[in-house]
């Protein structure tokens, strides 16, 4: 064999190996690492086996979470597994917070299983009875998500009162005994998670949040706007433009982000945003459905 | 035609750190049909270097290696060629007969003439009877029947023997010394090599001497070792009348009669003297070099 | 005919193997063993034992393959057995072939009677005998395979402690090759991206062959990943053992 010919060749079979691998891994989202989780009955065994060396295990495992997470996030949204995963996560390394909250903060949200929710996170408080964080967590989950202003405000005073709990628990406890769905006390709670989080999906999160409730707040003042025209005009105003002109409206909205804009929708008769269309999401509808302060009543005709 | 022929065949071993030893040092040398040939050298030599390139197991830094014709880069070449290394071990958990069933499976060859053939192989060699043991409880005599055995599986043209008589008992030796003869008058050719003088006596058309790396001489046995014949020993009666002879270095044999040695050229004065004096004379027989002196000195020559 | 010699004599050789005996022994011990763990496993009979015995299957494979494999080459060249077959009309990369599926050969009679007690076990404890267990078993032996092809790779020119060593690191690394993608892929600095990227192709991939907890939770593995498989499996081999028999081509014996 000529002396070129053997690293040709041994490139070429690489090549290959390239393109083969390629191949699978576009393939492969069904049986992505997490699976080989599932022949673990429980975090209990899992703990059996891997003698000793638990909190690696807990971080391995850590990691595919994640990565389980985004794929999921990005394609199917379907999470039926998280909930194994984090259990054995937790169970792995116990004092993990963040798997705690983090993990409760998913599965609320983004798998939609408030009772693995509170498994989780009572699993938490259990082992780590001196974190305020996963107090916090669940007072934020019941206020923001489950529109339960008492017992919100329970847990914010819970850890409140753990050791190094910071202010904000306080605040926070102040705020949930006035009515639920005011949305300014809600943006700042946001605020505050996005200032004190370390992790980019809560901030991300959080922004997107803010991005929302900030769009509902200016919604809720256009719509104020659009029910005095009502009032006075007896009529709905063409476009929005109109209420400008008439008077009603002291400027015309500037359009949000991605050129996310307001607009009068007949069907529904009231304003509208053109991002509504677009996302469907459960917790922004109990946002929008709740009662503001500032907004008067649904207009009476 | 010539069966090997090497030219300018060298070998060297690098090293990282040191110098790089030159196991052989540009070695030319052919080989005829119908040769046998005795290779000489005491240990280090590099004989074994030598026949492992000719076997085609180590490649050489240098130089050209025809064997039977052909390039040694040949598949083909080791065809007719027998190899039997030095200290040769075969696949203990066989027997004698099934390693030579593999030697011929790895030729090519199956069936029925096979194991004809193999147990005539074996019975040549004197192993009739080992045909079913497992080599693991083979003698090194055994061993090394085996191993002439192997070699000669496929009815070679060239033989490659790497001291092929070691571990023989005096016995063995002389019936391999048969066999290669019987080779040659088939018109094979047998190359081997040897530290051990006697083997190289009686069989061999040439001798080489290889001492570290180099060829120091080859030659027909006869011609080399005459070329330092110098000396004749001439035995004789002195004549009736005196006791003893007038030359003053004679010996007195044990069997009664006088003997001098004198060097050749001197050797027509000598003996017409003793005729002139009427002495008897038995024998006048050339004193020829020992191969040991032969060789010692050549390598006592190299070593300066 | 000639690599057909050598196969042969390479499984009869093996075979005889103390060692092989050893493993085999203890992994058939160990399957039937894991009967004893049923009733710990709280209802899970036939997942556990379809577990340890896919993966004990597994490790023995591989076990085996590296413990014989690397004496292989290396135990011809130290006892000089070698020069009988070389010195021989045989090319030096018929020699390699010959020895690397005659390993193969050997690591496959014991996997097959591997299989064979395993499912004898999972069908008296549990009634089971599913046949996509086979396609586990399948892509275990293909990593095998490619195991297989390192240990002769590395033993044409290091020892065996070394070759089994090496043999037995690229396991490890090649079984958590996706973790090194992963590594690659939340890693800021491109350098590292792109070297561990890099890493990832060249190592053997051997969670590709990794099917076991679709199997067991019975999820039926597509295809299309078997067939890519096979095709990984059998364009790494290569590579392999076109090395090896270049290496061992050019080695002074």
């Amino acid at each position: 064999m000529r002396r070129w010919l053997l690293p040709v060749l041994i490139a070429f079979g690489f090549l290959l190996i390239f393109l083969i691998q390629n191949r699978i891994d576009e393939n492969k989202e069904q049986y992505s690492l997490l699976k080989e989780l599932l022949y673990f009955p429980s975090g209990e065994f899992v703990e059996q086996v891997s003698i000793g060396y638990n909190e690696l295990f807990a971080d391995i495992i850590w990691l595919r979470a994640v990565q389980y997470f985004g794929e999921h996030q990005m394609t199917d949204l379907k999470f039926k597994y998280l909930y194994h995963i984090l259990d054995i996560l937790t169970t792995l390394d116990k004092k993990f917070i963040h798997s705690y909250t983090f993990g409760g903060f998913l599965l609320e949200t983004s798998a939609g299983e408030p009772k693995n929710t509170d498994q989780l996170l009572h699993k938490g408080e259990f082992y780590n009875p001196e974190s305020w964080e996963i107090p916090f967590v669940r007072a934020f989950i019941y206020y923001a998500f489950r529109k339960n202003n008492k017992i919100s405000a329970l847990f914010f005073i819970r850890a409140s009162k753990k050791p190094r709990a910071p202010d904000m628990c306080k605040r926070f406890a102040g705020f949930t005994f006035q009515k639920l769905g005011d949305k300014f006390k809600a943006l700042s709670l946001w605020k505050e998670l996005y200032r004190h989080s370390n992790n980019p999906i809560e901030k991300e999160t959080a922004q997107r949040y803010l991005k929302e409730i900030t769009m509902l707040i200016q919604m809720d003042s256009l719509q104020v706007a659009l029910n005095e025209y009502m009032q006075k005009k007896g009529e709905f105003p063409k476009s929005i433009r109109q209420m400008v002109k008439s008077g009603f409206l002291k400027n015309q909205p500037k359009p949000l982000w991605n050129d996310e804009y307001f607009y009068i929708d007949r069907k529904r008769n009231r304003i509208w945003c053109s991002y509504l269309d677009k996302v469907q999401s459960p917790i922004l509808n109990r946002m929008m459905e709740s009662k503001s302060d500032k907004s008067a009543a649904v207009y009476e005709k | 035609m010539t069966s090997i022929k090497i030219e300018g065949l060298t070998k060297i071993y690098p090293k990282l750190f040191g110098n790089n030893t030159k196991a052989i040092d540009n070695i030319t040398l052919s080989v005829e049909q119908g040769e046998i040939f005795g290779f000489l050298g005491p240990n280090g030599a590099g004989k074994t270097t030598l026949l492992k390139m000719l076997a085609g197991l180590l490649y050489p830094t240098s130089g050209q290696i025809w064997i039977l014709g052909q390039t040694m880069h040949s598949v083909l070449t080791k065809q007719s060629m027998g190899f039997l290394s030095e200290n040769p071990s075969f696949y203990n958990h066989l027997t004698g007969f099934e390693l030579l069933g593999f030697a011929s499976g790895l030729f090519g060859a199956a069936g029925e003439k096979r194991t004809k053939s193999i147990d005539t192989l074996l019975q040549n060699v004197g192993l009739a009877e080992s045909r079913n043991i497992r080599i693991s409880d083979y003698s090194k005599g055994m061993i090394q029947r085996l191993g002439i055995a192997q070699a000669l599986v496929n009815n070679p043209e060239l033989l490659i023997l790497d001291e092929p008589l070691s571990g023989l008992d005096p016995i063995g030796r002389k019936e391999f010394k048969e066999i290669m003869l019987s080779l040659k008058e088939e018109g094979k050719t047998v190359f081997f090599s040897t530290h051990i003088l006697a083997d190289v006596e009686r069989i061999c058309d040439r001798v080489g001497i290889l001492h570290k790396g180099s060829l120091l001489r080859t030659g027909e046995l006869n011609s080399l070792l005459s070329e330092r014949q110098r000396n004749i020993s001439v035995s004789f009666k002195p004549p009736e009348d005196r006791k003893t002879p007038s030359f003053p270095d004679a010996k007195l044999t044990a069997e009664g009669y006088w003997n001098i040695t004198v060097k050749g050229e001197k050797q027509e004065e000598v003996v017409a003297s003793l005729l002139k004096d009427k002495a008897h004379i038995i024998s006048i027989i050339p004193e020829t070099v020992s191969l040991e002196d032969f060789f010692v000195s050549e390598i006592a020559k190299n070593e300066t | 005919m000639k690599l057909r010699t050598i196969i042969l004599n390479t499984f009869k050789e093996a075979v005889r193997k103390k060692l092989l005996f050893i493993v085999f022994s203890f992994s058939l011990l160990l399957l039937a063993a894991s009967t004893v763990l049923v009733p710990l496993s709280l209802g899970e009979e036939s997942k556990i034992i379809m577990d340890i015995g896919l993966g004990s299957i597994s490790i023995f494979g591989i076990l085996l393959a590296i413990l014989i494999g690397s004496q292989l080459v290396f135990n011809e060249l130290e006892r000089k057995t070698i020069y009988f077959i070389i010195s021989k009309p045989v090319r030096r990369e018929t020699f390699i072939i010959g020895k690397f599926f005659g390993l193969l050969l050997t690591l496959t009679v014991v996997i097959f009677i591997l299989i064979v007690w395993f499912y004898v076990i999972l069908f008296l404890l549990t009634g089971l005998h599913p046949a996509s267990l086979l396609i586990s078993v399948f892509l275990s032996y293909l990593e095998i395979v490619i195991i297989t092809a390192f240990c002769i790779f590395f033993s044409t020119f290091t020892s065996p402690i070394f070759s089994s060593l090496f043999t037995f690191l690229l396991f490890v690394i090649g079984r958590l090759a996706p973790d090194i993608q992963l590594f690659a892929s939340k890693t800021g600095n491109p350098f590292a991206h792109f070297s561990l990227q890099f890493v990832y192709y060249i190592i053997p991939n051997l969670s590709n062959f990794n099917v076991r907890g679709m199997v067991v939770h019975s999820e039926t593995v597509p295809q299309n990943h078997i067939l890519f498989a096979i095709a990984y499996a059998f364009i790494y081999t290569i590579i392999l053992l076109v090395a090896s028999s270049e290496i061992f081509r050019r080695k002074d014996l």
